[in-house]
């Protein structure tokens, strides 16, 4: 029981402080940067963004909207929606945007499919993944593409930025000149009316528990990312941002849940770089409820199970060039549950044993009382809340609040 | 108004053990509904 216990405790603190502490280090003494502007005289290059979506209608014109705004030139840019399915207005509401806009109808078949088929369409050299939900901010697409300058970097991560989060990097990214400039825009009148809106609803969100958490563990996520990008290559994607030499896609399996795993991971086992950028910013709205966010965990964990079996390289040392790397982000944290049940058990066979397992045995039960106070304190939340806001991410990014 | 980086430091800490703990009973369901084939997404 003895080794049940240490070698749950070991997993548990390797996966959430060892293997950060471990990157920090690496990244420290051999730092492999990534451009971040263009290589000079180089023109842009071209990019098709695309973007599968199912009944869609009510979302897409603001984010074409927002596509359309950004700060790219327009003929070096293609905007393709696929429809996967979709029994709404999706196609009528994009035949507005004319040659704009590439709209393709596929039967539904599932994300996946439909992203080989907009693929299929696409005649720019990089690939711009991204969501019917979330906004770019206007420079995105240029700090998106910047890395690729550098010919060994296949794929680029963008940075998904939560409502919850929103004005900590509002602040760090310096944006009090652009805020300005948009609140000059807008003028003084209209700024005082947006700020309260924009406040009023950041609070509700705010006030979300399983958002708060969310939000925690999305930045130390996004940090794992940025170190392991420092030392080579993140491991998968930000699904709503991310872009890809076209030349480097491989049509995903119709069961792909995780393209935005999948597809960086074959562009690293290809033998290329996937970087982050951190100024290629995409917006949303962290989870309101336990139980979306319970959802969207299952929906995760499952597809990082599924591309074990869609790519098995990955989990083959000196094949796949980050190996240490994804076993220790992707597959450690499906070990993690089991090991948090390990080391239960061995705290309880053991308490007699000896103090320290009787503290280790305390420290889970406080634990895991806090947690269920947590539970209690999102009930109590999700009970008080008015009902469902607007999108947070569109009156944030609306608003210049969190572009900035 | 109250926001999380005002609330009690136990109220934040029990957000992230119940994060914690949502996002490893996660990680079971995902198991069991890739072991499935359970349909997940669309």
């Amino acid at each position: 029981m003895r080794l049940v216990f240490w070698l749950s405790a070991l997993t548990v603190a390797y996966v959430y402080a060892g293997y950060p502490v471990l990157l920090a280090i690496w990244a420290r003494l051999r730092p492999r940067p990534a451009p971040r502007a263009a290589a000079a005289g180089g023109a842009l290059p071209t990019i098709s963004i695309v973007i599968a979506a199912r009944n869609e209608a009510a979302r897409l014109p603001a984010r074409i909207a927002n596509l359309l705004a950004l700060d790219y030139p327009a003929e070096r840019r293609q905007i393709i929606v696929v429809s996967d399915g979709s029994t709404d207005d999706t196609m009528a509401v994009l035949a507005r945007y004319g040659r704009q806009v590439d709209a393709v109808a596929v039967v539904a078949a599932g994300k996946a499919a439909a992203l080989n088929t907009g693929i299929a369409h696409a005649t720019g050299e990089i690939l711009i993944f991204a969501d019917a939900r979330q906004m770019f901010a206007p420079d995105a697409l240029k700090e998106l593409v910047a890395p690729f300058a550098d010919p060994a970097i296949g794929g680029v991560t963008g940075t998904l930025l939560l409502d919850c989060e929103a004005s900590e990097v509002a602040g760090r990214r310096a944006g009090t000149e652009r805020r300005r400039a948009a609140d000059d825009r807008r003028g003084r009148g209209d700024r005082g009316r947006d700020r309260r809106t924009v406040d009023r609803d950041r609070r509700r969100r705010l006030e979300s528990t399983i958002g708060d958490g969310v939000g925690l563990y999305w930045r130390y996520e996004k940090q794992l990312r940025r170190l392991e990008s420092a030392v080579g290559s993140t491991i998968g994607a930000t699904g709503a941002i991310y872009a890809l030499r076209r030349a480097l896609y491989r049509p995903l399996p119709a069961d792909t849940i995780l393209d935005d795993v999948l597809t960086p991971m074959r562009a690293v086992l290809a033998g290329y770089r996937v970087v982050v950028s951190e100024h290629a910013f995409a917006f949303d709205r962290a989870a309101v409820d336990s139980d979306a966010e319970r959802r969207r965990k299952v929906r995760t964990l499952a597809g990082n199970v599924l591309i074990l079996g869609q790519e098995p390289r990955l989990l083959v040392p000196f094949v796949n060039p980050v190996w240490l790397q994804y076993v220790s982000h992707k597959v450690a944290r499906l070990v993690v549950p089991y090991a948090l049940l390990g080391l239960f058990a061995g705290s309880v066979a053991l308490a007699s044993q000896h103090v320290s397992y009787t503290i280790a045995l305390l420290a889970q039960c406080a634990f895991y009382l806090l947690g269920g106070y947590g539970a209690w304190l999102d009930c109590r939340s999700a009970s008080a809340a008015p009902g469902p806001a607007a999108d947070a991410a569109q009156p944030l990014a609306a608003n210049g609040v969190v572009n900035a | 108004m109250r926001s999380p980086s005002r609330a009690p430091l136990v109220d934040r800490l029990a957000r992230v053990a119940f994060t914690f703990v949502i996002m490893n009973c996660s990680a079971v369901a995902g198991l069991v509904s890739a072991l499935m084939r359970r349909k997940v997404w669309r």
